[in-house]
């Protein structure tokens, strides 16, 4: 049976499976006796998340705003550093390293230190986005730059293509499914790296409400159906960035197909 | 008539090619000798090879001091089993391969900067994110900056459209095409840009005996309009006998003597049908076996390796036969359009 063309069918399972995650989340409640504060009902955290509607509305614009400045920043520089790695290998040696460091440092410990050099500020979550969501755009679009079928690269040292003609009319457009490959694994890491920046930023009780600042402030409170409620909203904040991001990359991609 | 191959006492020189692409138009249209005199814009060029000997590591030699000349306005085939060295000589003609030893001449100049020379790949290598009118336009944009868009738009659609593709399929991407229909497009890529030198590689071989046919008979028409010189390289000894003027066999990294193809021209599917047709079937069949059976011998090649090497090459010759003959017997080919 083919999976195309099924539309909700193909969704079924998928629904089926929350249902049952749901019913079992319900039951734990009801056998185990468990406090609220522990972990309340999914009734419970609906209902907190229907109260808290307006301030998970706002949290979510703006974590919204911050993921998404951060995921097109990294796209931008993603792509211009891969762009320059591509141009020559004593560059990819010299720069590699550092596009390693990226990935490796662990960001949790490096936001408070960017809290203080750039203040509790819009700017430094996207700052924390961009550098969480940098790592796969750079290294797919390097790759895709580099793996150039041979033909292809004939055909334009045959015609004597310059380097610019070479990077603009062959190395790049073959790296577009590269970089929408990039692009799926930054859009989910793009809404972590805002959530994540917003923990600390909020701290400093200035007026920023992404939904980070309302996790932590509803935490102290001991608000725990809410809080899970904005757990929820940031899942699905990450899902429409990552299909929103699917959607185009299909739509491109139809475009790039390789047929040979 | 047999054209001897010419073994002159030329001193082999090493060239000074680079495998670095070469990013300045000079630099590319500098590997080529030059002559002086003035010559018609699309004159076809003659192609001397000089010793050329390509090695790939310490012991590993692809072509052995190949001597030959291929005179302009000719269609030449090299024929000869898998690994004999014809694409390695193709791509050293091309200047897509360094030469270990020896000199290509092509004269007058054919400069690939210039599209004066131009390659057929295996494969089509259309570029997916270009439509079939834009991948020809591809090759006038990289070889004519001064074109204007509008000019490059109706050289390329007239360059299709002498390949016989259908107007609604100008503007189909790749993925849109049948594979007959791309490699039109990338003959057109080819052509487009007037080529003195014409070279292909193996451009038929992934297609069905009917677009193949029909490929050759284009290929034939547009030299019959516009001469150039076309270096074909090609497993299938009946293609060759078809399309070519002289037909040179290799095997074992040398090159046989030059024969000559005196079939009537011009020529399309019903010269297969002559007599003559068979006959320089067998010659080039036999010539193909004589050469594989000399590059094979332990004087040659080294002793204990003669006789695999010779079993595995009469097997590829025979399956070569066994191949063209079937393209002959079949009139049933699917479409490949």
């Amino acid at each position: 049976m083919s999976d195309r063309g099924l539309g909700w069918v193909n969704w079924l399972p998928t629904l089926v499976l929350a249902g049952i995650v749901l019913a079992a989340w319900q039951a734990a409640i009801w056998l185990g006796d468990l406090p609220p504060i522990l972990l309340p009902s999914p009734r419970a955290v609906l209902i907190a998340g229907w109260e808290s509607r307006l301030e998970l509305l706002r949290g979510a614009w703006v974590t919204g705003a911050a993921a998404v400045s951060g995921f097109f920043a990294s796209l931008v520089i993603g792509t211009l550093v891969a762009a320059v790695m591509s141009q020559s290998k004593m560059l990819r040696l010299a720069m590699y390293p550092y596009v390693i460091l990226l990935q490796t440092v662990p960001i949790v410990a490096i936001a408070p230190l960017l809290v203080i050099w750039s203040g509790y500020e819009f700017r430094t979550v996207v700052l924390v986005t961009l550098i969480i969501s940098l790592f796969p755009i750079i290294n797919s679009v390097t790759e895709g730059l580099l793996s150039i079928p041979a033909d292809r690269f004939d055909l334009f040292r045959l015609y004597g293509a310059s380097r610019w003609e070479v990077l603009f009319q062959l190395r790049v457009p073959s790296a577009v499914s590269n970089l929408m490959l990039g692009a799926k694994t930054s859009a989910g890491l793009a809404v972590i790296g805002a959530i994540v920046a917003e923990f600390f930023v909020g701290n400093g009780g200035a007026n920023y409400s992404g939904l980070g600042t309302l996790m932590t402030g509803w935490q102290t409170l001991g608000r725990t159906a809410p809080l899970m409620a904005a757990l929820c909203v940031s899942t699905l904040l990450g899902v429409i960035m990552f299909v929103s991001v699917q959607i185009v990359s299909t739509t491109i991609l139809r475009r790039w197909m390789d047929t040979d | 008539m047999m054209r001897s191959q010419e073994r002159t006492a030329w001193r082999p020189v090493i060239l000074k090619r680079t495998t670095r692409l070469r990013w300045t138009r000079q630099a590319t249209a500098s590997i080529f000798t030059h002559e002086e005199k003035p010559v018609l814009e699309t004159a076809p060029a003659a192609i001397r090879c000089r010793g050329v000997t390509v090695r790939f590591g310490d012991d590993s030699e692809v072509l052995r001091g190949i001597d030959c000349r291929f005179p302009p306005g000719e269609i030449v085939s090299l024929i000869g089993a898998s690994g004999c060295g014809k694409t390695t000589l193709l791509r050293v003609i091309a200047g897509l391969l360094p030469a270990t030893a020896g000199e290509i001449d092509i004269s007058p100049a054919a400069r690939p900067n210039r599209g004066e020379l131009a390659f057929v790949f295996q494969q089509p290598t259309l570029l997916p994110w270009r439509t079939a009118i834009d991948n020809v336009a591809l090759s006038i944009r990289l070889t004519d900056s001064g074109a204007s868009t509008a000019e490059v738009r109706v050289r390329a659609a007239d360059e299709l459209a002498a390949m016989e593709l259908p107007r609604e399929a100008f503007e189909r991407f790749p993925r849109e095409l049948s594979g007959g229909m791309k490699m039109r497009v990338s003959l057109a890529r080819a052509l487009v840009t007037r080529p003195r030198v014409l070279l292909l590689d193996e451009p038929f071989a992934a297609l069905d005996e009917m677009s193949r046919g029909a490929l050759g008979d284009l290929l034939l028409r547009r030299w019959d309009s516009r001469p150039f010189t076309a270096v074909l390289v090609t497993h299938n000894i009946a293609e060759a006998v078809l399309l070519s003027h002289q037909i040179f066999v290799m095997a074992g990294g040398r090159i046989g003597i030059g024969i000559t193809d005196d079939l009537p021209r011009p020529r399309d599917e019903s010269v297969r049908g002559l007599s003559e047709f068979g006959k320089m079937y067998v010659r080039v069949s036999t010539e193909l076996r004589r050469l594989a059976g000399e590059a094979a011998s332990p004087r040659l090649s080294g002793a204990g390796e003669g006789d695999d090497r010779a079993a595995a090459t009469e097997s590829q010759i025979a399956q070569m036969g066994v191949r063209a003959a079937v393209g002959n017997a079949r009139d049933d080919g699917s479409d490949g359009e």
